[in-house]
């Protein structure tokens, strides 16, 4: 017989008493077979961490807690493991003889694997997040039904900002949690830090009990094998660990505390909370809040809301009723089963319940109520109640049968549903004052940027202006993406030439220098009238370069008889850096060098022009929406901020490349730091990170523009493959770097010779057909690598590595994997074979060969 | 660790230094030939500007036109393999014949420029000499110029700075020039804690 008293036999709980030296289960009660899956019997004589499969964080809190030896209520625990695991909440109750007498540890079930709300899956590359919210105050105006509307509104504001791929939950007390798919842990950190920021619109400016409401977030990445449950109680338990009152250290006593202090005790299971929406209504919300409101259209929105709700219960009729700014109501739209399907109810055909509705909705004050009222005996009038206003009624008629089992919607689906409805603009449209919209302070998107956008790149568009009313070779110096070819066509287009006219000649090209010379000689040959415009000649042949130099300082044509001037042509030529650096580094001779180094007009990268950046950025989307016929609002506030605070190395090719990629992975009407993936300057807080504080007067910089040293792209890539495999292996991932590094060597091919297959094929030393044959799969691959955060870097330096290089010796792929092979040598002393030929992309025979062909070279 | 001026006081005297510390000539004298360049570094863009400078000027027709054979026509005591090289090799003339040409070009143009300077940016450009140019690139920009004048009206109302106090071209080309350095390209870019710096430029007297 056991000590326990038996009320414990019909709850949920698990009472069990535990010996104080031993640590042995004396006797236990309760729901056991349900809870712990054994018998009562099983258990005692056993130790309690072993008998109840409670190990880990979750063990030592309990162990600590027997040792403190007093009253104490516990975290949510994991018991038991795998596919039997659960989550138990418990409490340790106090001893009457402290000292001797045994424990009594109380456990009840929070969740389950199974548990409805904890639907779906995860896998290693998983990261779970816990959203809480810390500091409400509870009392009679604010409580639990309050916070689940701000639950909900949160959840809203979530939903805005998370990718597709990822997965919002319901609330439970003052939590959510999110399942971000696919995600190292740098990058979960830098996506909650952009959640974090974003939700600041819905927690400002409140005069209620969340007036000093703070949210926060547990992060857990999930280690191999570990499944969703325990992912969850670690997340949570990051989260508890954080919650606390950062305010001041001393409090002065109020009489308000306790509503602090109450809330915070109710919600201390944090995502485990019992406060959530309640199982058989849990279908039904989760249904609700995945359909689409398709185009804004109220009507077909409600009928869809309408013909789920009439799948529920007891439910045979349903009608809604607007409510105007002046708390009048008026109808629009009622449904009605029949036979399997449902009917447009006209008004002819309403029961007499719904009739009356209407004039009870006028003459009560429902709106100040919270709660559902009965018309009659089996019509129920339910107010939507949305944080903003009631935006209407919903009135649903039941079957004649009995009250028991009738299918109510419960407070998280009202409020989902008035939210919602509230921030249509169909909806919002007659009381255009009443309900704000939904959707974030995007900015609206900037249109009609013409040319630079009035960005004068620091003087360059007016010097190119300038130039073009001169007969100067014009040397345009500025690194990648800068937008040099835009300012050749600024000299071609005020020197009146045709847009025909203007002829790019790309000198790395050139594999020889009879190439160079042909090539050059034929354009100018037909020069008169046009702008030629070298790219990157000092890749050329010296002697092409030198010959090209004669041609242009005299402007008469070479190999020629007899002699022919050169006339009305005009000579630009692109460099990527300073003409005395090349000149130093003996890329570019001296002749070719004098003869463009008249008055070379400097683009300064975009970094040096932050002013110009969010309209840089406005424009690009704007012609990228256009191009995609997509309707896009604008950037949220944190997306500005975080294009604002990033340094753009690869300048404006890099900023199209994030939208464009950003456009790729959002269906949603405005772009988040999420969807750009760069997250510089973005706070948890919400505010601005402050820039870093720079001096008012500033001495010049010491260091000399001769000594200055920029690593071509070729080393920097060879740094940023070392890291990224660093990164990897610190975070215990194996990744195909290889595979992704020859994909990217194609698509960055491709990129540089753009239509042009057979181009792309020779520059990579192949085919054109394996080209057609590979990319299917590169493509493929490109979500994968898209989403990996450490591989950002190495995909630009590719991208500018072959964007910048001469034809190569040898296949791109061949020397960038022999960098990569030298990195995994290197760093993977600790790797097996096995996976060291996963991260190179290959199977095992094929690394071994190619180890062996490295170190036979060197 | 460098060796402080004691120690180094202290090496020199054993040298026979004089106790000033200062190097001997002879020092002087091998690092003067340790240092020099056997001939000029080349003058990267010279011809490139020097042609610039005779487009401005208009006075010899184009590269391609004849521009040697007119230039030779200006003074004929220069030789034509001269000519050439000025124009096409980046080799400099004499400092004489340099400054003549100058000055003869500077003259040609419509504004009081300075031949010092546009000397200097024949030889060295830029950006080790400041680009004599920007003067004529604010008068070729309509728009810059229109955000000048609301700029002007607006501080001499802020002000009240009445038109007899001051000298209307010279306070715009200040606000022009004070609009290129703090890069001021639209009006947006006009923020209200410029009024105060661009006050005190334009009506340094006030």
């Amino acid at each position: 017989m056991s000590d326990l008293p038996e009320t414990f036999d019909g709850s949920a709980a698990v009472a069990i008493r535990i010996d104080a030296d031993s640590g042995e289960i004396i006797d236990c009660r309760g729901a056991v077979a349900d809870l712990l899956r054994c018998e009562a019997r099983e258990l005692a004589g056993r130790h309690w961490q072993a008998a109840l499969g409670v190990a880990g964080p979750g063990g030592r809190i309990v162990d600590l807690a027997l040792q403190a030896g007093t009253g104490t209520a516990l975290p949510p625990l994991l018991l038991g493991s795998d596919g039997g695991a659960l989550v138990a909440g418990g409490v340790l109750l106090p001893r009457k003889q402290p000292g001797c007498a045994p424990f009594t540890l109380l456990l009840w079930p929070l969740a389950a694997a199974d548990s409805p709300w904890l639907a779906g899956t995860a896998t290693g590359s998983d990261a779970v997040a816990v959203l809480g919210v810390d500091g409400l105050a509870y009392d009679e105006h604010f409580g639990y039904a309050e916070t689940a509307r701000l639950m909900m509104d949160i959840r809203a504001g979530l939903l805005q900002i998370v990718r597709a791929q990822d997965t919002v939950g319901l609330p439970a007390g003052a939590s959510i949690s999110i399942i971000l798919r696919d995600v190292s842990s740098e990058q979960a950190v830098d996506m909650s830090r952009a959640l974090l920021s974003h939700l600041r619109a819905v927690l400002a400016d409140r005069e209620d009990g969340a007036a000093h409401a703070r949210a926060g977030i547990g992060l857990a990445h999930l280690q191999g094998g570990q499944d969703l449950l325990s992912g969850m109680v670690a997340a949570n338990d990051a989260l508890l660990a954080r919650t606390g009152d950062p305010g001041e250290e001393i409090h002065l006593a109020e009489a308000g505390d306790f509503r602090q202090i109450v809330a915070r005790v109710v919600n201390a299971d944090g995502v485990f909370s019992g406060n959530r929406p309640d199982p058989g209504q849990h279908g039904y919300l989760a249904e609700l809040t995945a359909l689409m409101v398709e185009g804004g259209r109220v009507e077909a929105y409600l009928q869809q809301v309408f013909e789920l709700t009439l799948q529920q219960p007891g439910v045979a009729a349903i009608g809604l009723w607007r409510r105007g700014f002046d708390g009048s109501y008026s109808f629009l739209a009622a449904r009605a089963a029949e036979g399997d399907g449902t009917v447009p109810l006209p008004e002819s055909k309403w029961p007499r319940a719904f009739r009356e509705g209407p004039r009870r909705l006028e003459k009560g004050r429902l709106e100040e109520g919270d709660e559902l009222q009965w018309a009659s005996g089996n019509t129920a009038l339910i107010p939507l109640r949305a944080s903003h206003g009631f935006p209407g009624c919903l009135i649903i008629g039941y079957t004649a049968s009995g009250e028991t089992g009738r299918f109510v919607p419960d407070l998280y689906a009202t409020h989902y549903l008035a939210t919602v409805l509230a921030g249509l603009k169909e909806w919002r449209g007659a009381e255009e004052k009443t309900y704000p919209e939904q959707s974030p302070e995007a900015r609206a998107l900037e249109t009609g940027i013409e040319g630079y956008v009035s960005d004068n790149m620091e003087g360059a568009i007016d010097q190119a202006v300038f130039l073009a009313t001169v007969d100067v070779p014009v040397a345009i110096v500025g690194p990648r993406g800068t937008g040099k070819m835009y300012v050749a066509r600024i000299i071609h287009q005020e020197a009146g030439g045709a847009p025909g006219d203007l002829v790019t000649i790309d000198c790395r090209e050139f594999r020889s220098r009879g190439a160079a010379i042909t090539r050059i000689g034929r354009e100018l040959q037909h020069s008169s009238g046009r702008t030629l415009v070298f790219k990157s000649p000092h890749l050329m042949h010296a002697d092409a370069q030198v010959k090209l130099a004669r041609q242009i300082s005299t402007r008469v044509l070479a190999d020629v008889t007899p002699p022919r001037y050169l006339t009305g042509v005009r000579f630009v030529a692109l460099f990527p850096d300073r003409i005395e650096h090349l000149v130093r580094q003996g890329t570019l001779q001296e002749k070719l060098a004098g003869v463009f180094a008249g008055y070379p007009i400097r683009v300064p990268p975009l970094r040096d022009r932050r002013r110009a950046v969010l309209r840089w950025a406005h424009k690009i989307l704007g012609q990228e929406c256009a191009r995609r016929d997509r309707r896009i609002i604008g950037f949220t506030p944190d997306a500005e901020q975080a294009l604002l605070q990033h340094d753009w190395p690869g300048n404006i090719s890099e900023m199209r490349q994030a939208i464009v990629s950003a456009l790729d992975k959002t269906d949603k009407e405005w772009v988040t730091p999420v969807d750009l993936g760069i997250f510089k300057g973005i706070s948890a807080r919400g505010a601005p990170a402050a820039p870093a504080a720079r001096p008012f007067l500033a001495p010049p910089d010491e260091e000399s523009e001769a000594q200055a040293y920029t690593p071509a792209a070729e080393e920097a890539l060879k740094v940023a493959l070392g890291e990224a495999l660093h990164t990897m292996l610190e975070l215990e991932q194996i990744r195909p770097l290889g595979t992704w590094l020859d994909d990217e060597v194609i698509l960055a091919a491709c990129e540089r010779y753009r239509e042009d297959v057979r181009g792309a094929a020779d520059f990579l030393h192949t085919r054109p057909r394996n080209i057609s044959r590979w990319m299917p799969k590169v493509l493929d691959r490109e979500p994968e690598r898209g989403a990996s955060l450490l591989w950002q870097e190495s995909r630009r330096l590719v991208r500018q590595w072959i964007s910048e290089s001469a034809p190569l010796p040898q296949p791109p792929q061949r020397i960038a994997q022999q960098t990569l092979l030298r990195h995994v040598i290197e760093q993977c002393a600790e790797v097996g074979a096995a996976d060291r030929a996963r991260i190179m992309g290959v199977s095992v025979p094929t690394y071994q060969k190619r180890l062996q062909e490295l170190q036979e070279r060197s | 660790m460098p060796a402080r001026p004691a120690d180094r006081q202290k090496d020199l005297t054993a040298r026979g230094a004089p106790m000033s510390g200062r190097k001997t000539v002879q020092e002087y004298a091998e690092e003067y030939q340790r240092l020099m360049d056997g001939q000029l570094p080349p003058s990267l863009g010279f011809s490139a500007r020097l042609n610039m400078l005779w487009d401005l000027a208009g006075a010899a027709p184009a590269q391609s036109e004849g521009r040697v054979l007119a230039i030779l026509g200006i003074n004929n005591a220069w030789r034509e393999s001269d000519v050439r090289n000025w124009l096409q090799k980046d080799v400099l003339p004499p400092r004489l014949d340099l400054h003549n040409i100058v000055k003869f070009l500077v003259a040609q143009l419509d504004d009081s420029q300075d031949i010092a300077r546009w000397e200097a940016f024949l030889v060295y450009g830029s950006p080790i000499v400041s680009s004599p140019i920007n003067h004529s690139l604010y008068r070729r920009d309509q728009t810059r110029r229109e955000i000048a004048s609301m700029i002007f009206a607006q501080i001499t109302e802020e002000y009240g700075i009445p038109p007899s106090a001051y000298d209307a071209d010279k306070v715009f080309q200040r606000c022009l020039t004070l609009m290129h350095k703090f890069n001021i390209y639209e009006l947006q870019d006009f923020q209200p804690g410029h009024l105060e710096p661009f006050r005190n430029y334009m009506f340094p007297g006030d």
